[in-house]
């Protein structure tokens, strides 16, 4: 039987999913104005928000990182801001600071001056060029959406995305993120080149003298009921087991690591993996018309979930193994919770 | 709620038929994991038969167990039981759950794991909307695979791994050898053989051999046997002593022959092969027969005693070759000659000092020629053995490491063997040298410095003490001393504290 859309289920839930997916679409829709091809790492960063996590985009320049991230603060009607990261950038620069300001009777006081880090929708562009002084300071954001400068702590509003970009490439000067950065982002998205036939999209596009508008579908109100949609989805023991044993495959010493995982990780993923793969599972099941998790969705999102909180030796690097090879491995060799032994 | 219940059976029927299905597929994981291991298996059946014929054929004994035929309908029917029962043990100790049948479906039909996702959420007590949701979608799917067949899944076959069937070829070949050592053994006519038995063997030759020898017997003259020319014994060189050694040979042999119960046929083989050169080896005379020396009677009596009544027989039988003048005449194949053992090398030397002292020097050597011996070891050479002391000579290795592999013996003090560990006489660098600069830096020494101490003792010195009365006040003033100066409203503040003290004391004493 063919993948169908549900009949005759509960109401509600089925407005809301169907909700969910058309907002998903029309987003999906506005940024492929502008966006040629890249599908996966379109609905990965849709996902991403939907499921009100992080993004981290990598790929060499020129391929269309910032103007994604652009192009859905443009769909999306959030507060959005752009943050240049540079070496000699300091935490202040993106938290906001004190400063002497002249108030309407002509004294003078100090106030606070937010920083760019407080919006709903942030692009940190090749944030690996920050220090990690300054890069340690959008842990206490992204992970509790606050961010405390002095003795002031400012809560951020939701919807809160940082949507980050890093050069694979050019790693003079640059200074690589720390784990506990790293695990903060849901996803970690590889944008790679685009087909043949796009190039040819992507001139008609770019050097013509049209100009493409995006238009806004929603707003920061609706993504906020959209991600309580997407938490809403059933989750069956099966997909929790499934999810958690994966999670576990990539941990070296772990009951269920493969032969490769435990040869080539030195560390595996946290707990938050496993959180973030039952999200954006989740957004995935309802995207494929389903109210409950399947193992299917659970394996669709494992790559960028699970691909930058893989930690691999000096060994693997030495054998070019990478971390989506140890995913794969993982996903042949662990076997799903119905399986017969 | 209808629709519920009707999920509710559609499930219960696909989870017994899911299982049913299961049972199947565990049954053939089962059958695959026993032909894995039946090669291995069916090796036992004919490895035991091959161990039984084996000790059958040492023991003599004929085992019932042992019937070919019985072997072989058991290595055919041990595997094929193993297979039977460890598929009956896989199928019957699977435990198969509702969720593992449902999840063939699911599986199976593409369901997305919705039938498990339905029967799990029917068990909850409440149920979201999405739990609801997901139930409420399940239902087509679940009425769909009620009316699918299962048996359009195909369950593969059990795989057979042709890699393994060399153990079978083994196996057969196993079979075939024990059959044939069983063959072998319990065959009537094979069994007569004494070729099987070596022990019957080798006394059937010989019984045999004499036998002939008997017939033949007459032809050779007795007085041959009996009493061989002694002229030729004592013809020590040239080309007639080596004749006569070979015929001593075969007279030997004939001698023994016809005495077989004085000697071991291993001995006498012996004898017969080597002519006597395992005497010659303690003996001291390398090739007695070669140099003629043995009467082949007194050999066949010197063969059974021991080295020492043969060694004072030979003296006795041979007074006058035992004469020191006609020691030299025996050279180096008689092994025992002075003459020629004063110009054998270190190394022979060396080899007499591993045999005992009693047999290396007799008592018959007189004193003369010990007196000669000693101004002659004293002439030669460092290496020559002490004769006159019985000592072996001194061990002039220079080595340290001379206990390897070899137990201590404090007895022999170093002399003549092994003995306690050797001292270093030397260092590698008296041969090989020490280098030395040609000049050597040096500087005049300044000598031994010399110290000198004075006693020096404290002169007490009288100092008259000052008393406190005879210091003189201070001259200078001590300079303005740091005081808090209050502010004006804490000055007010205190002399109205006191002021009001003042004036309440005042109205008190009023």
């Amino acid at each position: 039987m063919a993948e169908q859309a549900p009949t005759n289920v509960d109401s509600r839930a089925a407005e809301q999913a169907a909700h969910f997916k058309s907002v998903f679409e029309q987003i999906r829709a506005e940024v492929s104005k502008m966006m040629v091809g890249q599908p996966a790492v379109v609905d990965g960063v849709l996902t991403a928000l939907m499921a009100g996590g992080h993004v981290l985009l990598e790929g060499v320049p020129g391929l269309g990182k910032t103007m994604l991230v652009r192009c859905l603060s443009d769909a999306v009607s959030v507060q959005f801001s752009r943050i240049q990261f540079t070496p000699d950038m300091m935490p202040a620069d993106i938290q906001g600071t004190m400063v002497l300001t002249e108030t309407a009777s002509g004294a003078h006081e100090l106030s606070f001056q937010e920083g760019p880090l407080i919006a709903n929708l942030i692009l940190a562009d090749e944030i690996n060029r920050a220090t990690p002084k300054t890069q340690s300071a959008l842990l206490e954001a992204m992970q509790e959406r606050q961010v405390t400068v002095g003795n002031r702590t400012i809560h951020l509003d939701e919807p809160y995305c940082v949507m980050a970009t890093q050069n694979p490439v050019e790693q003079e000067g640059t200074y690589p993120l720390p784990e506990a950065q790293l695990d903060r982002f849901l996803f970690k998205l590889l944008v790679d080149y685009p087909e043949e036939n796009e190039y040819y999209e992507i001139i008609d596009r770019t050097t013509g003298t049209e100009e493409v508008e995006i238009s806004h579908i929603t707003d920061g109100a609706e993504i906020v009921k959209l991600r309580e949609i997407a938490r809403s989805v059933a989750v069956p023991t099966t997909a929790k087991t499934y999810a958690i044993r994966l999670v576990m495959a990539t941990q070296p010493n772990s009951e269920y690591a493969t032969d490769k995982s435990g040869a080539y990780v030195s560390l595996g993923s946290s707990p938050r993996g496993v959180q973030g793969l039952m999200l954006a599972a989740k957004v995935q099941a309802i995207l494929n018309d389903r109210f409950s998790i399947s193992t299917d969705d659970i394996k669709a999102v494992a790559y960028p979930v699970l691909r930058h909180r893989i930690i691999l030796n000096f060994q693997a690097q030495a054998s070019n193994v990478t971390p989506d090879s140890i995913i794969e491995d993982i996903l042949d060799q662990v076997k799903l919770p119905r399986a017969v032994d | 709620m209808a629709n519920l219940d009707d999920l509710r059976q559609h499930l219960d029927g696909l989870a017994r038929r899911g299982a049913g299905y299961l049972r199947r597929y565990a049954l053939k994981n089962a059958v695959e994991k026993a032909m894995g291991h039946v090669h291995i298996v069916a090796l036992i059946v004919p490895l035991v038969f091959v161990v039984l014929a084996v000790a059958q054929r040492v023991t003599r004994e004929q085992l019932w167990i042992l019937n070919p035929i019985l072997t072989i309908l058991l290595a055919l029917v041990v595997p094929v039981l193993y297979v039977l029962l460890a598929a009956l043990w896989g199928f019957v100790s699977k435990r198969i759950s509702r969720n593992y049948a449902l999840a063939l479906f699911d599986r199976e039909l593409g369901y997305k794991d919705r039938l498990q996702a339905a029967d799990e959420f029917l068990n909850l007590n409440s149920l979201s909307d999405f739990e609801n949701a997901a139930v409420a979608d399940a239902i087509p799917y679940a009425e769909n695979a009620t009316d699918t067949k299962l048996r359009d899944i195909k369950i593969a076959p059990p795989a057979i791994h042709t890699t393994k069937w060399g153990h079978g070829l083994a196996a057969v070949l196993f079979l075939v050898a024990g059959v044939l050592v069983q063959f072998l053994t319990f065959n009537p006519s094979l069994e007569a053989s004494p070729v099987l038995d070596e022990p019957i063997a080798l006394n059937t030759i010989d019984e045999m051999d004499f036998e002939e020898e008997v017939a033949e017997a007459p032809r050779e003259p007795e007085s041959d046997i009996q009493a061989p020319p002694k002229n030729i014994a004592t013809d020590r060189s040239g080309e007639g002593a080596i004749l006569e050694s070979t015929e001593s040979k075969s007279q030997d042999s004939a001698l023994r022959r016809a005495n077989p119960s004085d000697s071991d046929p291993s001995e006498s083989m012996q004898v017969g092969l080597s002519g006597g050169t395992s005497q010659d080896n303690k003996a001291g005379s390398s090739s007695s027969s070669l140099s003629g020396e043995g009467d082949p009677e007194k050999k066949q009596q010197q063969s059974n005693q021991p080295p020492k009544e043969q060694e004072e027989k030979e003296k006795k039988d041979r007074p006058d070759e035992e004469e020191p003048g006609d020691e030299s005449a025996k050279g180096i194949a008689g092994g025992k000659g002075s003459g020629s053992g004063r110009q054998s090398s270190s190394a022979e030397m060396t080899e007499n000092t591993s045999r005992p002292l009693e047999n290396d020097f007799d008592t018959g050597v007189d004193l003369e020629s010990d007196d000669e011996e000693d101004e002659m070891q004293e002439a030669t050479s460092a290496a020559r053995p002490m004769i006159n002391q019985r000592k072996p000579p001194v061990d002039r290795q220079l080595s340290p490491s001379g206990m390897m592999g070899q137990e201590e013996n404090e007895e022999m003090n170093g002399r003549g063997g092994a003995g306690a560990r050797k001292k270093t006489r030397g260092v590698a660098a008296m041969l090989l040298g020490v280098p030395m600069p040609d000049q050597l830096r040096s500087q005049v020494s300044p000598g031994r410095v010399k110290i000198q101490r004075e006693r020096s003792v404290p002169n007490p010195s009288q100092v008259a003490s000052v008393e406190s009365k005879d210091r003189g006040s201070m001259d200078e003033s001590i300079g303005k001393v740091a005081s808090h100066e209050l502010k004006p409203w804490m000055r007010n503040v205190v002399s109205n504290y006191f002021t009001s003290m003042r004036q309440k004391s005042v109205e008190e004493g009023e």
